[in-house]
């Protein structure tokens, strides 16, 4: 058998004995990871290719998820309307999303039916046809899907904000790639992109619920017809943003402001800093929680927006929670901080997320909201996998970070962090000093001015400010970002991702 | 949770001789959740279901007012805008959040047009911390002038996110603007922006808080592992003595019959918007007497899932549209089924509405068939029990279907009549809901060039 087969209790002998860089995924091709859980007859299948959009031809942007995408149209005997009508009535769903780094296919059955659901699902990973006629449809699907990335302030923000920093480098195009690139794509790239990276040496198979005994074995050996060679790893550095950098994009007549700050933070999970600047990321602003420091001051305290966040790595919002979704590894990865107030109060939003951005790198840390955010990270870790399909995934990502303990240890690793491990974090990873702000403004170029000249208006919300905040209120408007017209740039939303 | 195919009745007495119960358990033949209804002497209702399988325990404060209650004309949002401020802490916990994050909960709040919920899910065993800081909060929220106009920035920041910069809210909007003249779905659940700027007053959120934030019109769900008999304890000793509240004095107008077919065009403020249009059809409310509702809702997938009618006529066979797809929500009060359609750069409205109108007109020549209506259906039987895959999620699904319909076991029900509805329920419901003079169409247009 190629196969490493894992259940949830023999996966941990099996790290166990292996010493830390020697792991099964090193040793032998294809890794399987089982989390059996009977009495619930519902059953998930997540498949990870470890590629993504980084590995996009130059040229051929948006091929890694053109191809996914092509691959759930036409796949064995079957064509794309039959694959449709046979999950329909199965009620079987199979979806697949793509990241720089990687491609996740995730299939949900219910047991009675997880063997046809399955045919269905091997097909389309192991006899994909790559139809001609589902070309153009798809093609005009995939520009679509840039188009929506204009059209949404927020994700317009982001993907500018990345876009630059990652500038010459491969995870710089979103993942729909670009327009011209993406009207180019044929057939034969799919094929060729599939046969290079649908490898048994790049995926990680992952099932989850009351599937029957022997299903393991059976994917085991569906699987084994895939090729065992070795697929080129393509860790690509890049430089971080040196002074400060200001990108506008310019889109008529916003109401309000979506910006991001922030730069290349290079490390990994396996990093002695990553759990301090993941506590000093959720202390500055875990995503869509009132107690991190932006959400105070932006919003509870002068209430100049909806929602303030910081992200000390890569993060993309899971359905309508509160948490990011998983598999979705960048390398390196990058810190940003985001907010979106009212138009006319963007530059004093901005000031003050530096400022308190800042304050962190500053080492001034408030133990006791430090206690806190602790407190909350560790006790909110059940929810992290509390779904089936959530737990699937963080089994699947232990083996791609190599880190078999982290659902054991996590608790530890985050209690065991201490303000100055923070401190000594931040410092070598943080830099004020050196950051991209990418905002979405009604006019560039009187925004620009804006940000050069001496002047910081704010518009409370409430009419006035609270006299408490009053001297703090003039610390931010004080506050120099050091900007010269070299600094500037302004580009049109509508000449972007061309 | 689910699957169990347990099927028993049995009552937990929180405090047997002092509580008034309508103690009713229930459990469907395919939905094993065990669901316990409990009514206090001041109207509170409280309803549980144990899963000791769960690691959580979901806690979920349910205000049975919505938007739908704002009847005063220039305090359209104030449901919404009072949902932020019972985050605004009391004297007992200054801060919620500093009172809840040390539990690593997951806590947020939700308004919609019928109801209002908080939330808070944690580790089990967190269940009495909850218990004292939300029967704190619900009942002794700090409410002072000053948090409640500094409170409006981050609900016009919600709002411009939401509508004002965004085409697809704007045109939601202005759909149900158009298609309700009397009835308080006319208004948008976060408010107009005229009432937020200008009109809403502090006296708005305290009569709203005095009337809806009280027993009678509360409901409390604990879903996930707990200890039913602890739980009803501290719930007496924390809402026992709550005193209700009178009823409010205006009422929700009915909307009179639809008589005529409306529309609307209008334009975006920006070039980056393509072509968008709704088509609301007036629609029934949750009710399960009639199968109409769900008949509709096969319908949406019939009509707009991948292998559907008029997905595949606009979108694969004639290319009109980038996107198209049905909702249809139970509400209170007969509501919308509405087709949300996004056109191919230079397709014109008319041409859409056409197909649409062509398409469903069909559907009464030329029935729904068999495995069209297994197609729908079964999909909508695994969306559903997932949708019960965690404590929140089923708490979510049984104070929806206790304040929306008036019964949590409707849950059950509507899982089950999934398996009855019939081809002739859907012909009866395309002929009595989807006719032209039922409709109001909107659609959006980029902002022009000159």
């Amino acid at each position: 058998m190629l196969f490493v087969r894992i259940s949830t209790a023999a996966m941990i002998l099996l790290f166990l004995a292996c010493s830390p860089g020697d792991t099964p995924k090193d040793q032998q091709p294809g890794t399987l990871v089982e989390f059996k859980k009977p009495g619930i007859p519902l059953i998930d299948i997540q498949v990870l290719v470890k590629s993504g959009s980084v590995d996009d031809p130059v040229g051929k942007e948006g091929l890694a998820r053109f191809t996914a995408n092509l691959m759930m149209r036409g796949a064995g005997d079957r064509t794309r309307e039959e694959i449709d009508i046979e999950l329909q009535e199965l009620g079987s769903e199979i979806s697949v999303r793509v990241d720089r780094e990687t491609i996740l296919f995730s299939c949900q059955s219910l047991k009675e039916n997880i063997a046809r659901t399955y045919e269905i699902l091997s097909d389309i990973l192991l006899r994909p046809t790559f139809p001609e006629q589902e070309i153009a449809l798809l093609v005009s699907e995939q520009v679509d899907d840039i188009d929506e990335i204009v059209r949404d302030d927020a994700e317009l923000a982001l993907a500018v904000f990345q876009q630059t920093l990652y500038s010459g480098h491969r995870y710089a195009h979103p993942t729909a790639g670009l327009r011209s690139s993406v009207e180019s794509f044929t057939s034969e790239d799919c094929d060729s992109f599939y046969q290079t990276h649908f490898d048994l040496n790049n995926i990680i198979i992952g099932i989850a619920g009351d599937y029957p005994d022997g299903f393991a074995d059976s994917i085991s050996s569906d699987f084994g017809i895939l090729s065992a060679v070795s697929v080129e790893e393509t860790h690509q550095p890049v430089a971080p943003v040196k002074g400060r950098k200001v990108v506008l994009v310019e889109k008529e007549n916003r109401a309000q402001t979506h910006f991001r700050i922030g730069n290349i933070v290079e490390y990994d999970r396996n990093s002695s800093d990553y759990y301090p600047l993941l506590v000093a990321g959720a202390y500055l602003g875990q995503h869509r929680q009132a107690f991190g420091r932006l959400y105070r001051t932006i919003r509870s305290e002068r209430g100049l927006a909806y929602g303030a966040y910081a992200y000390h790595e890569h993060f993309d919002q899971y359905n309508w929670s509160k948490m990011s979704e998983l598999l979705i590894p960048w390398n390196p990865t990058y810190f940003s901080i985001w907010t979106y107030p009212k138009a006319v109060n963007a530059e004093f939003a901005m000031k003050l997320a530096v400022l308190e951005w800042s304050k962190i790198i500053d080492g001034s840390i408030i133990e006791s909201d430090l206690e806190k955010t602790k407190q909350f990270l560790v006790n909110h870790f059940p929810f992290i996998h509390e779904m089936p399909e959530r737990r699937l995934s963080i089994e699947i990502e232990q083996i791609y970070f190599d880190d078999p303990q982290f659902l054991f240890d996590y608790g530890n690793r985050i209690s065991g962090v201490i303000s100055d491990d923070i401190r000594s974090a931040v410092s070598r990873r943080w830099s004020a000093d050196n950051f991209l702000l990418v905002a979405v403004v009604s006019d560039g170029e009187k925004f620009k001015s804006e940000l050069l000249d001496d002047t910081t208006f704010i518009e409370y919300p409430s009419g006035t400010t609270s006299d408490n905040l009053e001297t703090a209120d003039a610390e931010v408007r004080a506050y120099d970002l050091k900007l010269t017209a070299d600094d500037i740039t302004i580009l049109k939303a509508s000449d972007l991702f061309e | 949770m689910f699957l169990r195919r347990t099927f028993f009745v049995t009552q937990c007495l929180f405090l047997m001789g002092v509580l008034l119960l309508s103690g009713v358990s229930h459990a469907s033949m395919d939905i094993g959740l065990d669901v316990e209804r409990t009514v206090l002497p001041n109207g509170l209702t409280v309803l549980t279901c144990v899963d000791t399988t769960a690691s959580t325990v979901s806690y979920q404060t349910f205000i049975n007012a919505g938007s739908r209650d704002e009847t005063r004309a220039g305090a359209t949002g104030i449901a919404h805008v009072f949902e932020h401020m019972m985050f605004r802490g009391t004297e007992k916990y200054p801060s919620f959040s500093d009172a809840v994050a040390p539990m690593g909960a997951q806590t947020n709040a939700y308004t919609s047009e019928d109801y209002t919920c908080y939330y808070v899910n944690a580790k089990a065993g967190f269940l009495e911390r909850i218990i004292q800081i939300e029967s704190d909060r619900v009942r002794n929220l700090r409410f002072t002038r000053d948090a409640f106009r500094r409170e409006l920035g981050p609900v016009r920041e919600e709002r411009r996110r939401g509508v004002d910069d965004d085409p697809g809210g704007y045109l939601h909007q202005e759909l149900y603007r158009l298609a309700f003249r009397k009835h308080t779905y006319h208004h948008p659940v976060i408010g107009w922006e005229r009432d937020l700027e200008k009109t809403l007053r502090y006296e708005d959120a305290y009569d709203f808080k005095r009337i809806f934030y009280a027993p009678n019109y509360c409901m409390i769900v604990i879903c996930g592992n707990f200890d039913p008999d602890k739980a009803g304890e501290l719930i007496l000793e924390h809402y026992g003595d709550w005193k209700q509240s009178l009823p409010p004095t205006s009422r929700v107008r009915n909307e009179p019959v639809q008589k005529k077919p409306r529309r609307r065009d209008l334009e975006f403020k920006d070039t980056h918007t393509p072509n968008k249009m709704l088509i609301g059809y007036k629609a029934p409310d949750l009710n399960l007497d009639s199968p109409d509702l769900v008949a509709l809702q096969a319908l949406d997938n019939i009509l707009f899932s991948r292998t559907g009618r008029l997905y595949r006529k606009l979108k694969l066979e004639l290319d009109l549209v980038q996107s198209v797809r049905g909702e249809i929500d139970g509400r209170k009060d007969p509501c919308l089924f509405v087709i949300d359609a996004t056109l191919k750069s230079d397709i014109a409205f008319d041409s859409v509405v056409a197909v649409v109108r062509g398409e469903i007109a069909t559907l009464a020549n030329q029935p729904v068939s068999e495995a069209e209506l297994t197609r729908a259906v079964n999909p909508m039987k695994s969306r559903f029990l997932r949708r019960l895959s965690t404590p929140f999620r089923v708490g979510g699904m049984l104070g929806y279907y206790h304040l929306v319909g008036g019964d949590y076991r409707m849950l059950f029900q509507h899982y089950d009549m999934l398996g009855t509805i019939s081809t002739d329920d859907i012909r009866n419901a395309v002929e009595t809901y989807l006719t032209p003079s039922n409709s109001t169409i909107v659609t959006l247009s980029p902002l022009s060039e000159n």
